[in-house]
């Protein structure tokens, strides 16, 4: 056996020197052999599933308090804010609305006049985005939308976590 | 029982697969880790982070592919970043053998020993081995303790297939060297 590999690792070397390929590969697969085992100790099946259990564990509490914060948080915060912000909320939604109403009433007036001038299409459209830009730059309509945006956005936030445990749920 | 189907009871849960698991791959793991690294001891720690990141992201592991190579992918990044924070020495596995070491505790080139023994030709590859680059040396022993393809290779090192083989003989090269610079003579 030992002689065997010492001739394979002669043969390795010599083919090596050769520039014969596949026969060092051969050779000295034969003689990597040679390499003192790595014993695996009898404790690590077990120290390794003992640890593994752990950090599993504290992952899924990390998770579950991640999840509690996330619910708490955003409870407290729609609270807060409802319970400061509802003024200004019922303020900012009927001027939307009001805003949105004058939208429509000047599209169908703007339209109906456009149309009993006889105006070409551009013209309609030209006006009929007047009315548009008018409403997008009421500075309490730009605001609802964006704040209407952000709680969307925080919502869809806090249901990815709610549903998914910490990082597989981005995945 | 399949790799997939392993990696799937794993996935809901069941402890037995876990263990399985554990068992399967734990002497190939460590084994990699130890060559790569030079630290018998170290490997175990580190062999037990590789089985505890695996879990961790089982989720994320692709049924489709080979779970063995997925395993020691990980193994491969643990190894290299415990090199890189400099946690582990690479120095050879045998510390009994101080009288070829340096005075920092580097391998030097060994007198020219007397082949009969495997022991001898174990430790002098052994000793080669360490002075390998880290990359060459993780090449070397996926090829020729997990008999790796080149493709395999590229994938457990997050390399491509050509650049593993090119690894695989320049490492393979410069084994020949160290040890034919170590006193085993080629056959004539």
């Amino acid at each position: 056996m030992d002689d065997e590999l010492t001739r394979q690792c002669r043969r390795w070397l010599a083919a090596d020197e050769a520039g014969r390929d596949d026969e060092a590969d051969a050779a000295f697969k034969k003689t990597f052999a040679a390499l003192p085992p790595v014993v695996v100790p009898a404790p690590f099946t077990a120290g390794t599933l003992h640890a593994v259990s752990a950090v599993l564990a504290a992952d899924r509490r990390r998770a579950r308090l991640a999840r509690v914060a996330v619910v708490a948080v955003t409870s407290l915060g729609t609270a807060l804010g409802l319970y400061f912000g509802a003024g200004w909320i019922v303020s900012a939604l009927s001027t939307a609305m009001v805003a949105f109403l004058d939208l429509v009433v000047a599209v169908v007036v703007k339209g109906a006049a456009a149309a009993d001038h006889g105006a070409n299409l551009w013209g309609v459209l030209f006006g009929l985005g007047r009315a548009a830009a008018a409403f997008l730059t009421e500075p309490k309509v730009t605001i609802t939308l964006l704040a209407i945006q952000g709680i969307a956005a925080a919502a869809l936030f806090a249901l990815q976590r709610l549903l998914g445990a910490d990082a597989e749920s981005f995945k | 029982m399949t790799e997939a189907r392993l990696v799937s009871q794993a996935l809901a849960g069941a402890q037995p697969a876990f263990e399985q698991i554990v068992r399967r791959y734990q002497r190939p793991v460590i084994n990699f880790i130890a060559r790569v690294t030079g630290d018998r001891a170290g490997a175990e720690d580190l062999a037990q982070e590789t089985f505890i990141k695996a879990f961790r992201n089982l989720a994320a592991f692709d049924t489709t592919r080979r779970f063995s190579s997925w395993l020691l992918r990980i193994a491969h990044n643990t190894a290299v970043d415990a090199i890189r924070r400099a946690r582990v020495r690479t120095v050879p596995l045998e510390p009994a053998d101080r009288a070829t070491e340096g005075p920092r505790g580097e391998p030097m080139a060994p007198a020219a020993p007397d082949p009969v023994e495997r022991g001898d030709l174990g430790r002098a590859l052994e000793r080669a081995l360490a002075r390998l680059r880290p990359e060459h040396r993780a090449a070397i022993v996926l090829r020729y303790h997990e008999s790796l393809s080149f493709d395999d290779i590229g994938t457990v090192m997050n390399v491509p297939a050509a650049t593993a083989r090119t690894y695989v003989h320049r490492a393979r090269r410069e084994l020949a060297g160290l040890l034919t610079a170590a006193g085993w003579e080629p056959t004539r």
